[in-house]
């Protein structure tokens, strides 16, 4: 019996070497650019993805309606041309009509729309359905989002194959922005009918329009690969042959594979950017998170405004990104990032907007002798959220200490945890102050300062003055004016900041290692990683 | 085998009383069982090295952290990644402040500052810091020999010893224990209670205990087969008896092995709850978490590893030994070998 | 002996039956939900997690699952890989992570019972401290350490094996892998034999085996081996078990696409599907050792056998 089971054991064990053997990637004498990212391929679905992996592949794949050129500037995509109404709230898209789907057929109007409507309808649940309701402002999508309207009665509509037209509810004067954000990236709908609920799940339910297409994605596997696709129009602007992009989830094992000529380029993390701080294949690339802390307002103590400043001007940004981050991140004495948005005069909206809450323990005690007598405490023990990744402990244990060697009698307790677990104790308003961040998801400065409206957000205050500023700037007569609007967001960013209802903390940007051999590939503040116009040279 | 009468384990045979012309042996005890093993565990080199070994860590990491006036929680950027410097040690080349040919303490130009150990990414001395964790993780370490010797033995020892159904149900009980990813348990915990010492403690005893429970059970079914436990039962001793003086004594060897096996792995489970967050809390340290910090900063600072690596393979390598030892003395068939 | 395995798999389904529905009430008070990303609002969770079927009652989706799993159909991934069955996300995932944990256990038992029966002939030797030594560094050198040396020197120094795992090189991406993961095993295996060993030849039968004139080769092999195995075995079950755990780290230096790695992200991101999924093949797979395990006590002991079918059958 001890023989059949082990005879039984070794064919088992044949059997599953054999499986483990499928099929394989064939990459001959081909030019790849190999990409280091840290998790897997979630889905091809641009309408239900949320990650950032799966939108840097979708980007490469697909193009939407407009595009950045090499300087951020909007530019024709899909769309060649376009015209906007007077009163900023009805777009007319043409659409290029030798842009195709990698199976040869032409990319339509209807493709947008069907698009759209998958995002805008419940069914879909799609985790970006805010998008096309409270930021695109298209006619009837919050409607239709809370089930009391047709899917049809959508605000887009084809008058012919190429040309698209859609009604907005409310002027959106950075719309242009919004469309070259992958959930508003074309479906082909008879393609969706032929692979229905499997959309996006593997190579063979998806199709590219833009400059590549998915040609190897096992499920779970460690590598996907993207090459040239054949019926991309403009695919005489693609020189490299396609991008390996290859799941490498430890930072120093990512390194060695990097030194050893596996990876062309991956993001430098925690202490290994020191070491290459003068490297010549060492870059900077400015990212768009802004890290900050959130208050409760809801807490106990954390109503009172001198705490509040006292706290948030406590810690030493300079040293945070300098003596920790090192990857070129900034301190943010801010909410709206840096090269954001560009207003009505050229010029970047923190170039002409005042800083806030910059560091000064000498006024971080006075106010907090300020806040002892208000509130009538002299000590006080307050809990910061964290979620558990390398750098965010790093910069809560800093700024724990900063807080209590600066405010003596404040003891601040760090609670460490998953990042779900740290946004569900957020969202159930169970928490005292937190470390988190936010990502832009369109080119103005609304996309920062509109979150914290009364009982919409976790932050938990009631402020009139502040909702009044946002419904001007997003449904009111300012709406249309971009200076006044421009001025009026001031204002806003002003009313979050002038009594640190919000706690900034840095401006993340990104370490990079490239080697010197790849260049041209692409970063946006709201997309990047574009391998378009990659060059790989053979050195 | 159907026609057997059923008797039920332990109950085959009746204590008849103790007569006073019933011959007991009692010359066996001359020398006290404790002396002997006292004696044998003495003259025993490596375990007496492994002894003095645990106790030089344990009064380090009683004293260690006061020793060189600086905090285990203490940030300074100004000094983070400092290498490992000691006055009358600078002439060895890994105590001399220098890495990788630069001495970051004189570009800093802190001539007269010693980190004996270095300073960690965030300039905290990583000599406090080790033996503080030491501390902790020998605490981890003492509870989890506790728990395991208390429930997983006993645990062990009434499943194998009563066998049929009841062993049935409790390898069952065991089954779904283990059946659970220790990860989930754990996560779960973190909602019920605050991430600190207890909760590991309670983490440790949810699950920590069924591999010596395993072992015990093992030896236990091998045992009870025995002509001596056979003769003990003929003589109508109890259950509880039995096992206790009977079965206990001569599994124990096998027990104190598992239970210093028990101590790294008890050990590694803190350090793998800090990495899901439910370790000690930071900025309080053990030697999980100070080695798993280090392993981040091994290509460029690879001091920060070594040290708590080292400790706790000595610790480690100690406590093995020490348990060699004590095997050997509770079992003095080995020493004639 | 088959009416006993056949009553051992019986308890098997109710095992897991009963671990599924725990699992169940578990997730249910773990932190966090699959959905609450900062950009949603309430009604979109609400309609989510009815898109999920997750604002049903506890009981109500545990039947439904059961009987869903009955079928091979083990759910959708929320978050990880939206919208994808598990089965799929599974499928290529499993077999990498089994070959690597068999590997390792081959390796590491082979190696360890050879280098403790060794440790044990010649007690006090060289060799024997040659044991100790390595089964103190194997235990008390976290795995990711080493997984992480023999990454750097065969790896990246001397260029002997990829780094990262390749799916174009199925064998090869597997030994620095599998030789880290097999440390361990190894270790706990050989301090185990080594102490099994020596009280077995300590033992009165091996006096009488020898003093029957028995060739030294025939004595240790045949006599003192068998009754090593039995504590080994009993280790061994627990050993695989905890080799899942160890790879979680492993195919995360490696990069290897296994399980491991996938059950963290999804405990992280609160993909409850997927880790019900993969604690309920993780179970499956225990108990299915443990059953091998007790049968094979069977094989190498003879008197246990006896016992076993005395008390379950009567």
């Amino acid at each position: 019996m001890l023989k059949r089971a082990s005879s039984l054991i070794m064919a088992g064990l044949l059997l599953l070497t054999m499986a483990a053997c499928g099929s394989n990637p064939v990459q001959a004498d081909k030019v790849f650019a190999n990409y280091g990212i840290e998790t897997e391929l979630s889905s091809m679905d641009a309408q239900v993805v949320t990650d950032g992996t799966s939108f840097t592949i979708i980007e490469n794949t697909t193009e939407g309606l407009t595009q950045f050129d090499k300087n951020s500037v909007i530019v024709p995509a899909i769309a060649e041309s376009w015209e906007i109404s007077e009163d900023g709230m009805t777009y007319t898209f043409h659409l290029r009509k030798d842009a195709k789907w990698s199976n040869g057929t032409p990319v339509t109007a209807n493709d947008f729309i069907f698009a759209w409507k998958r995002l805008a309808d419940p069914a879909t649940a799609s985790d970006y359905q805010f998008f096309i309701t409270d930021v695109s402002g298209i006619r009837n999508a919050n409607a239709i989002a809370a089930g009391t309207a047709a899917l049809d009665s959508l605000g887009a509509e084809a008058p012919d194959e190429h040309t698209l037209v859609v009604y907005l509810e409310r002027p959106v004067p950075y719309f242009l922005s919004l469309v070259l954000f992958p959930p508003m990236f074309p479906v082909n709908e008879e393609f969706y009918n032929s692979v229905k609920e499997l959309y996006g799940q593997s190579k063979d339910a998806t199709l590219a329009n833009g400059p590549f297409m998915l040609t190897y994605w096992e499920q779970g596997g460690t590598q996907i690969t993207v090459e040239r696709n054949p019926e991309y129009y403009a695919k005489d602007e693609v020189t490299i042959d396609g991008v390996n992009f290859v799941v490498v989830k430890d930072a120093q094992s990512a390194l060695l594979a990097y030194r050893n000529g596996d990876i062309d380029k991956f993001t430098l993390t925690g202490e290994l950017v020191e070491q290459f701080e003068n490297d010549p294949e060492f870059s900077i690339v400015d990212g768009s998170y802004l890290w900050y802390i959130l208050v409760n307002h809801k807490e106990a103590h954390l109503d009172n405004a001198e705490l509040r400043l006292a706290l948030a001007t406590a810690y030493d940004k300079q040293a945070i990104c300098s003596g920790i981050l090192k990857d070129g991140s900034v301190p943010a004495d801010y909410f709206v990032p840096t090269k954001l948005a560009t207003g009505p005069d050229g010029k970047d909206f923190r170039e002409t907007s005042p800083v806030y809450l910059e560091y000064n323990p000498a006024s971080a005690l006075a106010h907090w002798e300020k806040a002892k007598k208000e509130l009538a405490i002299d000590s006080l023990e307050i809990s910061l959220i964290v979620e558990d990744t390398e750098s965010a402990i790093a910069v809560a244990t800093f700024i724990q200490d900063a807080i209590q060697k600066n405010l003596p009698g404040i003891t601040v307790k760090l609670e460490t945890m998953s990042k779900k677990a740290r946004l569900q104790r957020q969202s159930d308003k169970d928490y005292q102050l937190s470390l988190t961040r936010w990502g832009p998801d369109y080119s103005d400065p609304m996309t920062y300062l509109e979150q914290f409206k009364t009982n919409t957000t976790s932050i938990g205050w009631d402020n009139a003055r502040y909702d009044a500023l946002v419904d001007e700037v997003t449904f009111g007569r300012t709406a249309l004016e971009p200076v006044a609007r421009w001025e009026m967001m001031k204002e806003i960013e002003k009313e979050l900041l002038q009594n640190a209802d919000i706690m900034p903390v840095y401006q993340k940007n990104n370490a990079v290692l490239q080697k010197k051999n790849l260049t041209g590939i692409e970063e946006h503040m709201t997309i990047g990683n574009l391998f378009k116009h990659a060059v790989k040279t053979t050195d | 085998m159907k026609d057997e009468i059923k008797i039920e384990t332990g109950r085959e045979f009746e204590l008849v009383g103790i007569r006073a012309d019933m011959h007991i042996d009692k010359n066996y005890a001359s020398q006290s069982f404790w002396k002997d093993v006292v004696v044998r565990f003495t003259r025993n080199k490596g375990s007496v090295f492994g002894m003095m070994m645990i106790l030089l860590i344990l009064i380090l990491a009683i004293v260690g952290p006061t020793m060189n006036g600086y905090t285990y929680d203490n940030v300074n950027l100004d000094h983070q990644n400092l290498a490992p410097r000691v006055k009358w040690l600078s002439h060895f080349s890994i105590f001399d402040g220098a890495e990788k040919g630069v001495d970051r303490y004189a570009a800093l130009g802190l001539s007269d500052t010693y980190y004996w150990f270095g300073t960690d990414t965030l300039g905290r001395d990583l000599w406090t810091r080790t033996w503080e964790g030491t501390r902790i993780s020998l605490f981890i370490a003492f509870v989890a020999v506790v728990i395991d010797m208390v429930i997983g033995v006993s645990y062990g020892l009434v499943s194998g010893y009563f066998g049929g159904a009841v062993d049935s149900f409790m390898q069952r009980i065991v089954e779904i224990l283990n059946g659970i990813p220790t990860l989930i348990t754990v996560t779960l915990l973190m909602l019920v209670m605050e991430p600190g010492l207890k909760s590991i403690i309670l983490a440790l005893m949810l699950t920590g205990w069924i591999g010596m429970s395993r072992v015990a059970r093992a030896q236990v079914l091998k045992l009870k087969e025995q002509e001596y436990v056979l003769a003990a039962r003929t003589l109508g001793i109890g259950h509880i008896d039995l096992i206790a003086k009977e079965i206990l004594p001569n599994i124990f060897g096998q027990l104190i092995t598992m239970s210093m096996f028990s101590i790294p792995s008890a050990i590694f489970s803190e350090a793998f709850l800090s990495f899901v967050g439910l370790g000690v809390p930071t900025p309080m340290a053990s030697l999980g978490s100070l080695i798993n910090d280090g392993y981040k900063s091994f290509l460029t600072h690879p001091y920060m590893l070594v040290f708590p690596t080292v400790v706790l393979a000595l610790l480690m390598l100690s406590f093995n030994l020490m348990a060699d030892g004590l095997r050997d003395a509770f079992d003095p068939k080995m020493q004639e070998l | 002996m088959s009416r006993y395995i056949l009553k051992r798999l019986i308890l098997a389904v109710l095992t897991l039956l009963v671990i599924v529905f725990v699992l169940f009430l578990m997730l249910q008070y773990m932190p966090g939900s699959p959905f609450n990303d900062e950009k949603l609002n309430a009604e979109q969770v609400a309609a989510l997690k009815s898109k999920y079927g997750l604002d049903q009652p506890v009981y109500i989706r545990f039947f439904k699952y059961v009987s869903h799993m009955v079928r091979g159909d083990f759910g959708l991934s929320y978050n990880i890989q939206k919208n994808v069955p598990i089965s799929s996300m599974i499928r290529g995932r499993l077999p990498v992570s089994i070959r690597l944990g068999a590997q390792a256990v081959l390796l590491g038992t082979l190696l360890g019972l050879v280098l403790g029966v060794m440790a044990a002939l010649w007690h006090n030797t060289f060799v024997d401290t040659l044991c100790t030594i390595v089964s103190v560094v194997g235990v008390s050198v976290p795995s990711f350490v080493f997984a992480f040396f023999l990454l750097y020197n065969l790896g990246f120094k001397a260029g002997l094996f990829p780094i990262l795992y390749k799916v174009t090189l199925p064998v090869s991406s597997t030994v620095l892998p599998t030789l880290a993961l097999s440390m361990f095993p190894l270790a706990q295996i050989a301090r185990f034999s080594r102490t099994e060993m020596l009280e077995v030849l300590g033992s009165d039968y091996m006096l009488f085996a020898e003093s029957k004139g028995l060739t030294s080769f025939r004595l240790h092999a045949v006599h003192a081996l068998r009754n090593v195995l039995i504590p080994i075995i009993t280790v061994l079950a627990p050993l695989i078990v905890s080799l899942m755990t160890g790879s979680m780290v492993i195919e995360k230096i490696f990069s290897v696409p296994g399980v491991g790695s996938l059950l963290v992200t999804a405990i992280q991101s609160n993909d409850y599907n997927v880790v019900v999924s993969l604690t309920f093949i993780y179970c499956v797979m225990y108990i299915g050792i443990m059953l091998v395990v007790d049968m094979l006590y069977g094989v190498i002991d003879p008197r246990i056998r006896l016992t076993k079918e005395n008390s379950h059958e009567g």
